[in-house]
């Protein structure tokens, strides 16, 4: 059966239970579609063929009751561990690194029945805004070739995007899940700080990374965060209370729930089409009863100035394990020092030695009070005011991007205008909330544009209960397809 | 303030990465500009707000001081670029009279 690989993970669940499809035919064409459109989408690193096929049989001797994602193809952003299986992170450093573990992420995925098919580019070690700065070639937007499918998690963005498959894992550390999807026309989501545990995801930023899914729809999302969240001991940071039930109140609608919406926005330049698809939520919450109420964020800039001192900063310090001694490339020279110079300059892209360097500036003496000092105090302060908001609204909404996909190579010159293009996402990170982008329509240039919820600390229940509301207000998914316009 | 060459050279020794001149002259122009943006950050009023490190709100908790299963050691080995037994091998790290080179 064709055009499965499209399907929403909600729908695959329906078709295995009523023995209308099997995990053979599903991963048999995830696999064509992948065949057929990746050589020019460039989403896929990897693609572990016949891991896939052999696991897609076993799982077609079990009941697919048993199993809470029962044969669901999942692609894997390439800084994720999978055992045995390459994880590069998109650079020449872990050229042919293959982990000798899985994630805690992709064990959990395995255990709850769902089918590793390979792994998806991404800007080197998730550094980036556009999947320019990958080594290994550049993705393209599945709605126009010509444009950047955003960034970090690309590929994954754009996997799902083009109907290879499903959902797909990425990683958000200033909103590398939220950006993509907005950009591609997908629902991506990231979860509370501390919601799934980051054993095995290769560390950037640590106190901002997170791994979440990135799907057709907010049921995908809510079905894979069920199964991704929850405590671990490999991670003292994952959070030790379960997490919320995230199914059973997802269709309740946004009747009883309460709103913000950011005052700054009158101040941004946003594309037309952001802004109208605001305009539209204000109108539905209005008309389920509620009024949104205006809210004061902290300096938007302020933020993003603080979110990018304090990842930069743990970037330099978590990216000199890579050495060239214990795993991934080694340059050969004559002493230990000279070995680890000349192998952390061919194998990190400019990007990476750019955000080494400005780490390493604000951590050295002399920058650390002014710059990662400050920093760390502005981040608290940002907290208390998102935890004083959410003691009074429930959702806040707000664009994901001020417009949608810039075109390739646009920004590449310019750095500064690259990292502004998070500004409405890395506030989230900041303050350790729970997020997520939904696709809300289209610009006038075709392309998509995404509105994105927070919530506050813990209540991923309420903000995927949020995001279904607006995708019922939408229907994104019914309405548009990429390269088609209307569907 | 503008970052000297100097100064850009020791933040390169620090970062255990050598540049080439080119890539060196366009990325401390770029340093140069974003660190200005995060001079922002000086503009803001912290009051009595501490530093506090940990990403989550509930900070992190220490493992418990138990054993556990550890990784393989030969499957760990088995990704090093050079490897002598059950070691990592890297060029001299000390100085010896003869430069520090095996014969």
């Amino acid at each position: 059966m064709s055009g499965l690989a499209g399907k929403s993970v909600g729908e695959l669940l329906s078709l295995y239970r009523d023995g209308a499809a099997r995990p053979a035919e599903v991963i048999g064409d995830c696999l064509d579609t992948i065949d057929s459109r990746d050589q020019v989408a460039g989403a896929f690193l990897d693609v572990f063929r016949d891991e896939a096929i052999a696991r897609a049989k076993e799982l077609g001797k079990e009941d697919p009751g048993r199993l809470p994602l029962y044969g669901i193809p999942v692609a894997v952003k390439d800084n994720i561990c999978t055992r045995g299986l390459p994880t590069t992170c998109a650079s020449k450093m872990l050229g042919g690194y293959r982990p000798p573990y899985d994630a805690t992420a992709v064990e959990r995925l395995t255990a709850a029945g769902a089918i590793i098919i390979g792994k998806t580019n991404m800007d080197e070690f998730a550094m980036g805004s556009s999947n320019e700065y990958s080594a290994y070639g550049r993705v393209r937007n599945p709605w126009n070739e010509e444009c950047t499918p955003g960034g970090s998690s690309g590929g994954s963005a754009a996997a799902v995007a083009a109907g290879m498959v499903p959902v797909a894992l990425g990683s958000d550390t200033g909103g590398s899940i939220r950006q993509p999807a907005s950009f591609c026309g997908v629902t991506g989501l990231k979860g509370t700080y501390g919601r799934v545990s980051r054993y095995g995801l290769v560390a950037f930023a640590s106190s901002f990374d997170q791994i979440g899914p990135i799907a057709s729809d907010a049921e995908g999302c809510a079905l894979l965060m069920q199964a991704l969240a929850g405590p671990d001991g490999k991670d003292a940071t994952a959070i030790e209370e379960d997490c919320p039930d995230l199914l059973s109140g997802l269709d309740v609608g946004l009747a009883g729930l309460s709103f913000g919406i950011p005052e700054e926005l009158a101040g941004w330049d946003l594309d037309p089409a952001v802004s109208s698809a605001l305009d539209e939520v204000s109108r539905a919450v209005a008309g389920s009863g509620s009024v949104p109420e205006t809210v004061t964020l902290p300096g938007m800039e302020t933020s993003i100035a603080c979110y990018y001192v304090i990842a930069n900063a743990e970037a330099s310090s978590n990216l000199a394990r890579f050495d060239g001694v214990r795993y991934g490339m080694r340059e050969d020279a004559g002493s230990l020092g000279s070995l680890y110079a000349s192998t952390r300059t061919a194998g990190f892209g400019e990007e990476v030695k750019r955000r080494i360097l400005l780490g390493t500036y604000v951590l050295s003496a002399g920058s650390y009070d002014a710059y990662y000092g400050k920093a760390l105090s502005v981040r608290e302060m940002i907290r208390k005011a998102y935890s004083d908001i959410f003691s009074r609204i429930d959702l806040l909404m707000m664009p994901s991007t001020p417009g949608p996909a810039f075109r390739l190579g646009e920004k590449l010159d310019d750095p500064v205008s690259m990292y502004l293009s998070d500004i409405f996402t890395t506030p989230a990170n900041v303050a350790g909330l729970p997020a997520i982008s939904i696709p809300a329509g289209l610009s006038a240039g075709g392309l998509p544009v995404g509105v994105q919820l927070v919530a506050a600390s813990g209540r991923e229940d309420v903000l995927l209960r949020g995001a279904r509301g607006l995708e019922k207000l939408f229907r994104f998914r019914e309405r548009f397809v990429p390269g088609g316009g209307d569907a | 303030m503008k970052l000297t060459n100097i100064e850009f050279g020791e933040l390169e020794t620090l970062a255990r990465v050598d540049l080439e001149p080119e890539e060196r002259d366009r990325l401390r122009l770029q340093l140069d500009r974003i660190i200005g943006f995060f001079r922002k950050l000086q503009e803001v009023e912290i009051g009595g707000t501490g530093a506090v490190i940990a990403g989550g709100s509930t900070g992190v908790k220490p493992a418990a001081d138990e054993p556990e299963d550890c990784l393989d050691r030969e499957e760990v080995l088995g990704q090093a670029p050079d490897r002598e037994g059950g070691f990592f091998r890297v060029p001299p790290v000390i100085d010896r009279e003869d430069g520090g080179r095996k014969s």
